[in-house]
């Protein structure tokens, strides 16, 4: 039973290694995302949908020089209240003259909604770039403690091992 | 069937093997997700959300033929061919034990171990990268089965290809050397030389998904006989080839 305890705790940290080298591998590279709005009619919202958001989000909003609006982002309760029950709640509101480049820390990795709102009175096409970057650090935090308590397992059986030896060699003595 | 698994299982392979699966999973989650959409409707959004998932780790599948490779290799040269080369087969047949039944469970451990050890990782990878919606995918079952049966077809065909080459090569280096080179052949002309061979895997495997989650392009692009080539055709092949062992094995192999 013991040396499966090691084994097993040698496995958890091999997960949580596996799982770290694959994040920061992989997170050394940008996402981006591209799309465009056509046509968002005066005093109006042009909506856009991101899955998933995991890292920090660089969003760029161009459009015409005379275009005035705003950028609001809402998370998966936000957009769920808001498409439901009308209830309007933004995480993060910008303003944007033109166009606009502001970052975005997401609190948690999931759905998030990007509204822009035509405040001109003009008809406007709208061009929405979304970079992420960054590190995960939702997922290192967790191959952290798998890295953590897999350790601890196996010196949990390692320490029980060395025991029973211990005592195994003190019964012959005595 | 228990001694064959200790075996397959025993340091450092189990560990290498999880890493190496657990890692290659991780990074194809990762270098998927990008992607907009517009919607205004709730509902749309979840089921077009979860749809996306289900359908990037379908396509997975294909990626993972590495890891299966690798894995299928080692357990069938290390249970087959290293233990006719070392006569460790002698031994077991000296004991009450049919060869029929020490053919299929050596096999039936290749096939679970190397499925469930990627399906394992694959589930890890999906329910981590995505625990935010994790509810909703499960809420989708006929997804997940259908990467199920990806990768269950995957698995056959290599673990069979190498359970073959194995018994006939009877010889440990030999059979790592043919299995790998014969198994990998078909990734290289499919990554690499843009050759596509749609009879059989990873190819096969990407046609098979095309259809199964995109039903309506794959018959824009592709005929029938495609798709019997990409579905029937490697199975039988796999089938064909884990006869012949199994019939060489219990008829004509000479223990003596």
């Amino acid at each position: 039973m013991r040396p499966n305890v090691i084994k097993i705790g040698l496995l958890v940290v091999l997960v949580g290694v596996a799982v770290a080298v694959g994040v920061i591998v992989n997170d050394s590279v940008s996402i981006r995302g591209y799309n465009t709005i056509k046509g968002v009619s005066p005093k109006s919202y042009g909506g856009i949908v991101e899955y998933p958001v995991k890292r920090t989000v660089r969003v760029i909003v161009e459009s015409s020089l005379d275009f005035q609006g705003q950028l609001y982002i809402l998370d998966q309760t936000g957009l769920k209240l808001w498409l439901q029950e009308g209830v309007f709640s933004p995480l993060k509101t910008v303003d944007i003259y033109g166009g606009v480049s502001t970052t975005f820390e997401p609190p948690m990795r999931g759905l998030y909604g990007f509204a822009l709102f035509n405040n001109s009175n003009k008809q406007h096409d709208i061009s929405l770039v979304l970079v992420q970057y960054g590190l995960e650090y939702d997922l290192l935090t967790m191959s952290g403690a798998l890295i953590i308590s897999g350790a601890g397992l196996a010196w949990i059986g390692a320490l029980k091992k060395i025991g029973s030896k211990i005592r195994g060699v003190r019964s012959i003595q005595f | 069937m228990r001694w064959e698994f200790k075996n397959l299982l025993r340091f450092p392979i189990l560990e290498l093997l999880v890493a190496i699966s657990v890692y290659q999973s991780m990074l194809l989650t990762t270098t998927a997700s990008s992607g907009l959409s517009e919607g205004s409707d709730w509902n749309w959004i979840i089921e077009r959300t979860i749809g996306a998932i289900t359908t990037f780790y379908g396509h997975q599948v294909v990626s993972l033929y590495v890891p299966q490779v690798f894995a299928g290799v080692i357990f069938a040269s290390i249970g087959i061919a290293y233990e006719i080369e070392a006569e460790f087969v002698k031994v077991s047949l000296s004991h009450p034990i049919k060869r029929r039944d020490l053919f299929l469970g050596k096999f039936a451990c290749y096939f679970l171990t190397s499925f469930l050890l990627l399906t394992g990782a694959l589930f890890f990878s999906m329910f981590i990268q995505n625990w935010s919606v994790a509810l909703g995918i499960l809420a989708f079952p006929v997804g997940i089965v259908k990467i199920l049966g990806l990768l269950l077809v995957q698995t056959f065909f290599i673990v069979s290809v190498a359970t073959a080459i194995a018994t006939f090569s009877k010889s440990t280096a030999i059979s790592f050397i043919v299995s790998a080179a014969v198994l990998y052949l078909p990734y290289y002309m499919f990554e690499f030389a843009q050759v596509k061979l749609s009879f059989v895997p990873p190819e096969s495997v990407r046609l098979f998904w095309m259809y199964l989650f995109f039903e309506n392009s794959f018959w824009k692009q592709y005929t029938l006989s495609t798709l019997v080539e990409a579905t029937v055709v490697p199975v039988f092949m796999a089938l064909a080839m884990l006869l012949i062992s199994f019939f060489y094995f219990t008829r004509r192999y000479d223990v003596r």
